[in-house]
């Protein structure tokens, strides 16, 4: 079952009901059954994958923990093997056998290796990450192995976040699964805000963009350059309220429980550089990264060449976790490029800054640093979002050629031009109005959360202001939900 | 935990009262169909009352762009009505022509167009059954039942039981509707069109041969659209009319393009029989021959639809 679904709404109420109406010692019972009926209920069979998974990262982290030196060592790997062992089969597989049949292709050798058909298992690429994130953190003696098979399991297995994150350190989950949680109210109540915050993100901004950004993607030759570029930021935020969305789905949802979750996103839009953006995007993750593989490898703590390497390395790894695709390796190298790029000219912007006497005019050299980051970010989403890489650079090559030409054109907006608009992204002028109206309330809330979140500004506001607002946010979810034709979340297929 | 479930029920109370409240205007506003937009032939439909027909057709757009109704009229000197809508499985036509009958219409023959499509409407239109023109009907209990079994069980409980629920899946379509009604054309203009055509409507454009290949249709015959079929016919019987099926005309080729026709033929040909119902025999290949009286492989344009009708007429003499 989806987080945006009615199914998900009866299911989360009876969980909460029969959770706080079981004495504290067994909720993570409770807990476990649910999580395992929520995963079922999507494929039902996928469910003893993931306990395949359990067992082999519970087992070796035992077994782990009274070993040291090379035994240690290989146990760790035995045990990541294990771990990602259906990953690799289910996600990569057809991957590696497409390449390899090109190869062949191309070299004229008689080799055609087969195809396998099957459904990927939804939110396997998060929890392995989890598993492995245990196993390591047991290697490196930081985290002690969990005896408790039902609440290792629940451990992997909590329904808010095992679809897609946030990918949770077991030095965070483990305790708080191990404890009683007495009924919060103000907890439960803070989480029900997060997650009607979530869905006003995912039904109303990202599920309506998905009609502009499927149309407009779905036949790139049809387009022209400028649709293409609309799209393309439109896309931008299609992805960011899809899974921050969901992010805070889950995050609230874990909160009504009385768990709390890494927080995943903060603002990222608002960055000033790409390395400031990726430490607000996919926060679990990122720092998975580099918690995992880039301060492993070194870290920053290297000569520049091999700094340089690293970053590569981690932002390739990324983008393979991502998607089995060129496009996503593409894409990971690109954001990799980007910081690499921008630490070797970090001297001649200084200079050029201080030539033009930016560095006098915070705000704007502010403003230009946000805009000029997200119009790089928003380049890498054209191979996120593209069906190929070959499609990716058409759709490059037509924004470079088509939008100079256009702008040379230019001429004050008439509605018309609007009307027109509307109708090339496929989504008519209901939708765009409604779609570029909350967008603007989404950045307007954004704003005023630069020093504090919205929910802290909000406790101290009168009663009515506070209802005020939430009410505001359900009728927003009402009237402007995009309900019909339910969309899964993007970050599901990873 | 009192503290929070008092609290709970303070933030909901306004909400589920003006959810009522709002369901209970909404039902009134969007039940009336002269308040829909666009304005369309199925809204247009609910709005004929009290009127006396030789003859009614009944179907998809294979029957309202392909019967010619006025020529009908003149031709056998009768009164006609054609009621094929867009997109429309048996579903809807069951729904529209109960509500037809209920608003004190009477048909002497109705005539229903039954071809592998309509026989397998999930397959063969987007939209098959357009519940959300309905939901604000759904206290009635036709209306009711037909939502239960077309859209299952679970979003019909949702839609009966939910104050608003069936508002906000279809939110797009009854706000478009109320801010078109505020700024928007009268209706009338509608009406007129199509009680001066006895609500046929005619595809005026022609494409020009060959017709874009179609996507496979593979198909089933639908027990579900069968069962609708049946309603149909026994509500026609109920109230006194005598019912024909018809198999209107697609352009030659199209076979290329299907399989499971022949399967879909015979079970209705069966069906028919076992129900005493014959099909009118006006097949012709010269219409299905020839690509200028097609607006594509579907559809006659308004040409063939004259040749068509006038089949009809011969059939009906």
């Amino acid at each position: 079952m989806m987080f945006n679904s009615i199914n998900f709404i009866i299911f989360f109420v009876a969980t909460f009901c029969l959770f706080y109406a079981t004495p504290i010692k067994y909720r993570w019972l409770v807990l476990l059954l649910a999580s395992s009926i929520f995963y079922a209920s999507l494929v039902p069979y996928y469910l003893l994958l993931v306990y395949g998974v359990i067992l082999t990262s519970y087992l070796v982290g035992l077994v782990m923990d009274r070993q040291a030196g090379v035994k240690r060592k290989i146990m760790l790997w035995l045990g990541i093997t294990g771990a990602a062992a259906p990953l690799l089969f289910y996600k990569y597989l057809n991957f590696f056998q497409d390449n390899i049949n090109t190869l062949a292709n191309a070299l004229h050798w008689n080799y055609s290796g087969a195809m396998l058909h099957f459904i990927l298992p939804i939110g396997l690429s998060f929890y392995t990450f989890q598993a492995i994130s245990y196993l390591v953190e047991i290697y490196w003696g930081k985290q002690k192995p969990e005896r408790h098979l039902g609440i290792y399991s629940l451990f992997i297995l909590f329904f808010p976040q095992i679809l897609a994150g946030p990918i949770a350190r077991p030095q965070s989950l483990l305790p708080q699964l191990n404890s009683g949680h007495a009924f919060n109210g103000d907890e439960i109540s803070n989480g029900l805000k997060l997650m009607l915050w979530g869905f006003f993100k995912k039904l109303v901004i990202a599920d309506r963009l998905s009609i502009a950004v499927n149309h407009v993607y779905g036949a790139t030759a049809d387009a022209s350059g400028v649709t293409l570029l609309i799209s393309t930021v439109l896309f931008a935020f299609q992805i960011y309220c899809d899974f921050s969305g969901y992010s805070d789905i889950a995050i609230g949802a874990a909160q009504v429980f009385g768990f709390k979750l890494m927080h995943n996103f903060n603002r990222p839009y608002f960055s000033k550089s790409i390395a400031e953006f990726w430490n607000r995007w996919h926060i679990s993750l990122s720092s998975w990264m580099r918690d995992y593989i880039y301060i492993p490898l070194g870290g920053s703590r290297v000569s520049k060449w091999k700094w340089a390497r690293n970053i590569l390395i981690t932002f390739l790894v990324s983008g393979f976790w991502h998607g089995a695709n060129w496009t996503f390796i593409f894409w990971g190298l690109l954001n990799g490029s980007y910081i690499v790029i921008s630490r070797y000219t970090e001297k001649p912007r200084k200079f050029i800054v201080n030539l033009i006497h930016l560095d006098k005019h915070s705000q704007i050299h502010k403003l230009l640093r946000i805009s000029f980051t997200f119009s790089l970010i928003t380049i890498t989403w054209i191979f996120f979002r593209a069906a190929s890489l070959h499609e990716a650079l058409y759709i490059l090559q037509k924004i470079a050629i088509d939008v100079p030409l256009h702008l040379l054109n230019i001429h004050l907006p008439h509605l018309d031009d609007y009307r027109l608009l509307a109708s090339q992204l496929g989504m008519g002028i209901y939708n765009l109005t409604i779609a570029i109206g909350s967008i603007a309330v989404m950045e307007f809330v954004h704003l005023l959360e630069r020093n504090r979140p919205m929910s802290d500004t909000l406790r101290n506001k009168p009663l009515w202001i506070r209802w005020s607002f939430y009410y505001a946010i359900i009728l927003a979810i009402a009237l402007f939900g995009a309900y019909h034709g339910q969309a899964e979340f993007i970050y599901f297929k990873f | 935990m009192r503290n929070f479930a008092v609290k709970t029920l303070l933030f909901c109370s306004p909400l589920l009262v003006l959810a009522l409240l709002f369901n209970f205007i909404l039902d009134g506003y969007f039940g009336n169909p002269l308040n829909w937009r666009p304005f369309e032939k199925m809204e247009w439909i609910l709005t004929v009352k009290n009127q006396n027909f030789d003859y009614a057709f009944i179907g998809s757009s294979r029957v309202k762009y392909m019967v010619d109704t006025p020529m009908i009229d003149r031709s056998l000197h009768v009164k006609s009505i054609n009621l094929g809508t867009d997109g429309s499985g048996f579903a809807d036509n069951y729904l529209l022509y109960s509500s037809f009958l209920a608003n004190g219409n009477k048909v002497k023959t109705l005539i229903i167009n039954v071809d592998p499509y309509v026989l397998d409407s999930k397959h063969s239109f987007g939209y098959p059954f357009h519940d959300f023109f309905f939901l604000p009907r759904l206290h009635d209990e036709n209306v009711s039942q037909t939502v239960k079994n077309i859209s299952g069980i679970k979003k019909w409980l949702t839609w009966k039981y939910v104050p608003l629920a069936k508002y906000l899946e279809f939110n797009e379509k009854f706000i478009l509707s109320f801010v078109h009604n505020l700024k928007d054309q009268d209706p009338q203009r509608v009406i007129e069109r199509y009680e001066n055509n006895a609500g046929a409507d005619f595809i005026t454009n022609v494409l020009n041969e060959p017709f874009p290949d179609r996507d496979k249709d593979s198909f089933v015959f639908d027990d579900t659209d069968a069962e609708y079929l049946l309603k149909i016919v026994t509500l026609a019987r109920g109230s006194g009319s005598n019912v024909l099926l018809y198999a209107a005309p697609e352009y030659q080729g199209i076979e290329k393009f299907q399989t499971g026709r022949s399967e879909s033929e015979a079970r209705a040909k069966k069906f028919a029989g076992e129900n005493g119902l014959t099909f009118l025999d006006i097949a012709d290949k010269d219409i299905e021959q020839d690509s200028t009286f097609f607006r594509d492989w579907l559809h006659l344009n308004a040409t063939g639809t004259r040749i068509f009708s006038q089949k009809i007429i011969d059939a009906l003499k």
